[in-house]
């Protein structure tokens, strides 16, 4: 089943457009993986669906139900939770505040039930809880981002190459726990990552993007086995 | 003329107090909008003017006009946000555009302000331009009413705008959206509703230091004017990225002002009494002499660098 549906969506910003005609489904409770060279738009596809950008045309409609000029706080309302790729908490907000802002849509007695079964969840979060971010590690910093989208119980997750600048380990942890919301929690996940291989070997679908147009979109093993489009875009050298 | 240490200090606290309020303002809504407001000062004056409506046409107590002048300053700033800055940041307005719509906006309050005036010398025969209206203020152990009542006023202000920013959630969000307004939309938080609630704040607090201006400092419809240079000097002092540095900056360019000048004009040839208009080139020494040594304002500065490099230095 489909749970967005981009039309024809040109946007970008200002007047610099940066997607082209793109048009893309994203099934529900499956990963979906955006792929790509730097700067062909993915970033920008996310950022639309939230409404950050500036749409020329096209529309966005998120289970039959046109999101495409809302505002963000009034997307956030209909259970899309979104990790951006730079600037995914706040700093200058403690643990326990960032927890408290990303349950803003909840009722207080929600937020006062979620945030501990949200620490279960990332229990290194335990630790730093009243601390603020800017004392915190890379890693524990993503857990925060992570778990900040789940405090909104979502339906919908965005993320946005949540483990570019983490160390292997650590990335492959957090694209685990990634997994683990479509598997356990049944959340519908678009996936934006620079690991391509690594995120198409979990995915469902894939999209690959190439200045702001799409270039594939189909099942992700496709376009893993695809050797052409592999090596074109992807440094995925064929076997 | 001798330079009389008790009253200048007296004049310093009731100046730095209403500077202080105004700078509170002017930094929240350059820390949310992130526009310098020029209107800032004219916003103060729509204050000046309930004050004299208060006390002359109504012939109420000042201190009663304090709540209205609160609203209406608000009133008058959310108008400015949604009527003109709004709709300009909607199409991308660069900050510099949004700026010289403020300019605009303090030229059409301006003008706004002395109709009002000219309207209250003829229609009520109220002397509406530089006016002064220590008569209706109290006495409290001989002193007058607003030397007290200015300095509690802004540690009233400052206790229950640290009480709104860190204990209600609304609040916390105000932080959230000053930081990284568009991850603080995609939590759910209303941005909009920050910043319409940001200048409602900051234009109330402004129509209060105006309330109590007239009690001790002439008003007319320029004043406000007049002492937006002072508002600068101290927002940027005190460092722009915090509401408390406004209240340090406030203070500190306040007492510089008053103290440096009255001592100017106290000294004999060359200086002296002449020297009295020129005092706005004091605050705007303040504001060069802190964007060279400390960009960020007093509470900019890192005091543990600061404390290292003293400590390298000694023992070198
Ligand atoms: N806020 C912005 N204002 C103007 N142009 C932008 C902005 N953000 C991105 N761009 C431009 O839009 C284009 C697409 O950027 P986008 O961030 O979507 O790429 P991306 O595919 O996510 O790249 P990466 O893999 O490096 O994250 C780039 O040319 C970029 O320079
Ligand atoms: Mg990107």
């Amino acid at each position: 089943m489909r749970l967005i549906r981009i039309e024809g969506l040109n946007a970008g910003y200002g007047k610099f457009q940066v997607l082209f005609d793109i048009s893309t489904n994203i099934d529900s409770k499956k990963m979906t993986v955006i792929v790509g060279p730097n700067g062909s738009g993915k970033s920008t596809i996310l950022k639309s669906i939230f409404g950050l950008t500036n749409i020329y045309s096209g529309g966005i409609f998120l289970n039959g139900e046109q999101i495409t000029r809302m505002s963000p706080h009034q997307i956030a309302r209909r259970g899309i939770a979104y990790v951006p790729q730079v600037g995914n908490i706040f700093s200058n907000l403690t643990v326990r505040e960032n927890l408290m802002m990303s349950g803003y849509t909840l009722k207080r007695e929600e937020v006062r039930a979620k945030i501990p079964e949200v620490l279960e969840y990332y229990p290194v979060l335990k630790e730093c809880y009243n601390r603020r971010p800017s004392t915190m590690s890379g890693g524990e910093r993503q857990m925060l981002a992570m778990s900040m989208a789940l405090m909104r119980k979502p339906h919908v997750m965005l993320f946005d190459e949540p483990s570019a600048s983490l160390s292997p380990k650590i990335s492959a942890q957090v694209l685990d726990e990634i997994k683990k919301l479509r598997d356990d929690m049944g959340i519908t996940v678009v996936l934006v990552e620079q690991n391509a291989i690594d995120s198409l070997k979990c995915g469902d679908r894939a999209v690959l993007l190439v200045s702001g147009r799409v270039a594939f979109d189909g099942p992700a093993q496709e376009l893993l086995g695809s050797p052409e489009l592999g090596s074109m875009y992807l440094g995925i050298k064929a076997a | 003329m001798v330079l009389d240490i008790i009253s200048a200090f007296k004049d310093a606290i009731v100046f730095s107090s209403l500077l202080t309020l105004l700078t509170i303002g002017m930094t929240l809504t350059y820390l949310t909008t992130k526009v310098p407001n020029f209107a800032h000062g004219s916003i103060a004056t729509v204050g000046i003017y309930f004050a004299l409506i208060t006390t002359k046409l109504l012939g109420l107590n000042i201190y009663l006009g304090l709540l209205p002048s609160f609203f209406a300053g608000g009133v008058v700033a959310i108008l400015q946000y949604i009527v003109i800055l709004r709709p300009l940041s909607k199409r991308n307005a660069s900050i510099t555009t949004m700026m010289v719509a403020t300019i605009a906006f303090d030229f059409l309050l301006l003008s706004g302000l002395n109709i009002l005036a000219d309207y209250l010398s003829k229609s009520f025969l109220i002397i509406s331009r530089y006016f002064l209206l220590k008569g209706f203020d109290f006495f409290l152990m001989g002193e007058r009413g607003v030397l007290l009542i200015s300095p509690i006023l802004v540690i009233a202000i400052t206790i229950a705008l640290y009480l709104l920013l860190t204990r209600t959630k609304f609040g916390v969000a105000m932080r959230a959206t000053i930081e990284n307004p568009p991850l603080a939309g995609t939590v759910g938080i209303n941005a909009d509703l920050v910043y319409i609630v940001s200048w409602f704040v900051a234009g109330g607090l402004a129509g209060l230091a105006g309330c109590l201006l007239p009690l001790w400092f002439i008003g007319n419809p320029d004043t406000g004017t007049f002492i937006l240079i002072s508002i600068f000097a101290a927002a940027v002092t005190g460092g722009l990225y915090n509401i408390y540095g406004a209240i340090i900056g406030g203070y500190t360019v306040g007492f510089a002002e008053i103290f440096l000048i009255r001592y100017l004009a106290s000294l004999s040839d060359p200086f002296g009494a002449w020297i009295i208009p020129y005092r706005p080139v004091i605050p705007l020494l303040a504001m060069v002499i802190t964007l060279m040594l400390a960009p960020r304002g007093i509470t900019g500065i890192d005091v543990k660098r600061l404390r290292s490099m003293f400590r390298r230095n000694r023992n070198a």
